[in-house]
């Protein structure tokens, strides 16, 4: 090999690793995010998020509640993937959501704000506990499957609206993530 | 003619073919705004897809629904993205921490419905945007 051929050789060899490399940026776009076969992307929790309040708001039952806007108490959502998740990233979400219909009020988990309102409550000699109309609780689970090298993860999302007055689910919703494919992809733009 | 300009009109009319066949993709991929202002959409899409409004009602007494039915003509399976956003009386979007791009898949020659709801009372109005997955 003659040292022009080596020189225009090492020329594409750098050509071609700095094509390959890419500078960070800020992905503001779904589209744009990365997505991984066998785990939960950040995109997803929004998806199913959407999907529970999109069925919750159409089902009626927050109509019925006996007060308005709803007393409701987020309980546990059980993650039973094989992932270590925050589920505060699916219940956070729909909170939102709910809060912004006007329909629902959460009860606060903030221990401090709790002892404030039970002295505001004593002073004022209202000695009721402040029950919710609700608990919200759920659970997470994830299906893997594959075939030669094609491999399938699909996580599912169950949320219940439970009526404390009665002990009965007011509601339940169910919202599912599908995602397939031998690696994992840059963005979702195909 | 000579074996060299034989040569240079060939290379001349691969080049012509290059820049028709980009200016196509071009015009394929461009955006495209429907005279509804309120569904944007392109790629396959903007010339193979029936997409209109079916349906918008109220759910939980004041919160904005909309059904729309995206109809794929196209002889093969294919994918899109979609998004909704809700915008109050005054054009205004309005936040949601759920928005953001949804994927379908339709089979070909069927359609499928898309729903989205306004978690807010606020919202009057909708934007939809649909753009190509495949």
């Amino acid at each position: 090999m003659n040292h022009r051929t080596l020189s225009a050789l090492l020329v594409l060899a750098v050509a071609g690793a700095t094509g390959c490399q890419q500078n960070a940026r800020v992905v503001t776009d779904d589209r744009d995010k990365i997505i991984s076969i066998d785990q939960l992307d950040v995109q997803d929790w929004s998806n199913a998020a959407d999907q529970c309040v999109q069925q919750l708001l159409a089902s009626g039952a927050l109509s019925k509640a006996p007060t308005s806007p709803a007393r409701v108490e987020v309980t546990r959502v059980v993650n039973d993937t094989t992932q270590r998740i925050d589920t505060d990233l699916l219940t956070q979400k729909v909170k939102i959501a709910l809060q912004q219909s006007g329909k629902v009020a959460f009860a606060s988990k903030d221990s401090r704000a709790g002892e404030v309102a039970d002295y505001r409550d004593f002073k004022a000699g209202d000695d009721a506990p402040r029950l919710p109309d609700y608990v919200l609780n759920g659970k997470i689970l994830e299906v893997r499957s594959s075939a030669g090298r094609v491999k399938q993860s699909s996580f599912v999302f169950q949320l219940n609206l439970v009526d404390t007055r009665q002990d009965l689910d007011a509601w339940s919703g169910e919202a599912e993530v599908t995602k397939q494919g031998t690696r994992n992809s840059s963005n979702s733009r195909g | 003619m000579s074996c060299l300009e034989s040569r240079s009109s060939f290379r001349g009319g691969r080049a012509l073919l290059a820049l028709l066949a980009l200016a196509v993709l071009g015009g394929c991929y461009a955006n495209t705004i429907t005279s509804n202002q309120r569904i944007i959409k392109d790629g396959w899409l903007s010339s193979h897809a029936s997409v209109r409004v079916v349906r918008e009602t109220e759910v939980t007494d004041d919160l904005l629904r909309v059904d729309v039915e995206v109809e794929n003509t196209l002889p093969y399976d294919t994918r899109f993205n979609y998004r909704f956003e809700f915008l109050d009386d005054q054009g205004r979007v309005i936040f949601s921490p759920t928005s953001g791009y949804r994927q379908e898949q339709v089979a070909a020659g069927s359609f499928i419905t898309i729903t989205g709801t306004a978690s807010s009372p606020q919202a009057s109005d909708f934007r939809l945007t649909l753009t190509n997955a495949n």
